[in-house]
């Protein structure tokens, strides 16, 4: 495409506001969940021919292939117990992702010393239990994995459930290291940056996993509506 | 039972291409009418576009001619053009390892010859999607789609990741990466070269070759990286540290419901477009997917230092 001629600077005002247009525009498509990114793009140098191969080092011989062979029980396992993510709970115990495997599982990630939107989080998980059934809250666990494994020590934690009055029963506070919290991050679709004065952003994602660790469902943001989960667990437990 | 909500987005990125051919243009005319730096009416051609001897003709073994290895990158201070949050305009990066090129087909073929949990037909669909490796002739066998020194597309961040554990090595954080790819062919720092952002401008506004060229082409930048530009987007470790939201309320505010933290998205002075087209895309990415401009190199920590990444 021909560049058309640049006009003078705007003044500072319009040029942020077309910038945010822009922004505004790419970020709400990004938003809407569009998973592929078609960018266009210049070769680095002309392609004058096609590229000849000569020789594929293939370390398996490419014979003819026999139909593909499905491992269709390996592929279908969507169970996020294959993280095998190691965590060290309140207690300073370490214990297994699937530590409340057999059992419904609320699972979400925050950081104990969050100002504002992890206390809503826990709120919401709260509010959610309070519309279960007995029988289907006993079953229910509530499993909360820590982004700051520094900061957040058995200690740290400890002091958080007491705060908030948590049942230590059904619920588990833990942390796990960086490398395997990005890991469960991405499993869980929640998002998170540490900044420079030790907060984060990030997002506030509340997910259902089912007696196998399967996400059943997943509520995004703080103060949404939780009758689909809800309904979910109630009726997952109850027909055991 | 069927679903009562949906289900998290699962579906790979076969389904729907966005069009996105007139969108950089938006961007392009966007950018220019902003003033955003008083340029002639042409733009700057990409640095190595113009003294680059196209490499197909001079390769005579695929794998000997593509630079290999690793260089030390850094340490530097990332000045971000979109900061995290206002007190994170400059950011030090500790130095660190970078792939020379990014990883090629012929590459990642060996790795799953070796590990067969990440064959196309093996794979937890909880790691790659439906699409992972489409382009390959078979789990197996790169074919005619696939050329081995083409950098490997269509690969989610867990095999991405995989990969470079494999390899003794890890993914590049989004602060390593984006050091640099900050660089310019003869400097570290582009804040101040607007020519050369504007150049890259280009990659975005010309149509897609037929075929992806192989790495290594073009000229190195300043710490002896190549393709940072111009070839593929590339996975790092932290994607997911990237929000960007549709709702732009109070000039840039994040959603404080959706997000804690209460730093804003707020451009710096001349803003670069390129760094925003790649925050937002970050922001679009789910750890599963994988998309034919997609790929990857790795990074490890210097020798002196414990492995466990950079913040």
């Amino acid at each position: 495409m021909t560049p058309s001629t640049p006009t003078p600077s705007a003044a500072p005002g319009s040029r942020r506001t077309l910038l945010l247009l822009g922004a505004t525009l790419l970020a709400g498509m990004a938003g809407l969940g569009y998973s592929t990114f078609h960018a266009t793009r210049a070769p680095l140098a002309p392609v004058s021919a096609p590229v000849q191969q000569t020789t594929q080092p293939n370390p398996v011989p490419a014979t003819a292939q026999a139909p593909e062979a499905q491992a269709p029980e390996a592929q279908a396992n969507r169970s996020i117990y294959q993280l095998e993510t190691p965590l060290r709970d309140q207690n300073g115990k370490t214990v297994g992702l699937d530590v409340f495997r057999g059992q419904p599982v609320l699972i979400s990630m925050f950081y104990a010393s969050c100002p504002m939107a992890c206390p809503l989080l826990i709120n919401d998980i709260k509010r959610l239990e309070q519309r279960l059934p007995p029988e289907v809250l006993q079953q229910t666990r509530v499993l909360l994995v820590s982004m700051d494994a520094e900061r957040d020590t058995p200690q740290a934690l400890t002091q958080l459930a007491q705060d908030r009055g948590l049942d230590l029963n059904r619920w588990r506070l833990t942390s796990t290291p960086e490398a395997q919290a990005r890991e469960l991050a991405a499993i869980l679709g929640i998002k998170y940056r540490r900044l420079s004065d030790g907060n984060f952003d990030h997002t506030s994602v509340i997910t259902l996993l089912d007696a196998n660790g399967n996400r059943e469902g997943r509520i995004e943001g703080a103060g949404q509506p939780s009758d689909a989960l809800v309904k979910r667990l109630t009726e997952g437990v109850l027909k055991r | 039972m069927k679903p009562l909500i949906p289900p998290h987005r699962t579906r790979g990125p076969g389904k729907g291409h966005l069009p996105f051919r007139w969108l950089p243009a938006l961007g392009l005319v966007t950018s220019l009418l902003a003033g955003a730096g008083g340029a002639s009416s042409t733009l700057a051609s990409p640095p190595t576009a113009t003294d680059a001897a196209p490499r197909a003709e001079t390769r005579q073994s695929p794998s000997t001619s593509v630079p290999g290895g690793q260089v030390q990158v850094g340490p530097g201070v990332l000045r971000p053009f979109y900061p995290p949050s206002p007190k994170m305009t400059r950011i030090p990066v500790a130095a660190f390892m970078l792939d020379r090129v990014p990883v090629t087909n012929a590459e990642f073929l060996a790795f799953v010859a070796q590990h067969p949990r990440w064959q196309r037909d093996k794979v937890s669909s909880l790691f790659a999607d439906s699409g992972y490796l489409r382009h390959w002739a078979g789990p197996l066998s790169l074919g005619t789609q696939a050329l081995p020194d083409q950098p490997v597309t269509r690969v989610s961040w867990f095999a991405a990741k995989a990969y470079c554990e494999a390899q003794g090595k890890r993914l590049p954080t989004e602060y390593e990466w984006e050091l640099a790819a900050a660089a310019t062919r003869t400097k570290p720092d582009s804040r101040n070269d607007l020519a050369w952002r504007k150049a890259l401008l280009d990659w975005y506004s010309k149509p897609n070759p037929s075929a992806l060229p192989p790495v290594g082409t073009g000229q190195p930048n300043y710490w002896g990286v190549y393709n940072l530009h111009g070839l593929v987007w590339e996975w790092v470790m932290d994607f997911n540290s990237a929000m960007v939201t549709g709702d732009n309320r109070e000039d840039g505010s994040k959603n404080k419901v959706k997000f804690c933290g209460a730093g804003a998205l707020a451009a710096t002075d001349a803003d670069d477009y390129a760094s925003f087209m790649r925050l937002a895309f970050r922001s679009s990415l789910e750890a599963h997917y994988s998309t034919q401009n997609l790929g990857f190199r790795c990074a490890a920590d210097l020798p002196d230092r414990k492995s466990g990444g950079h913040r």
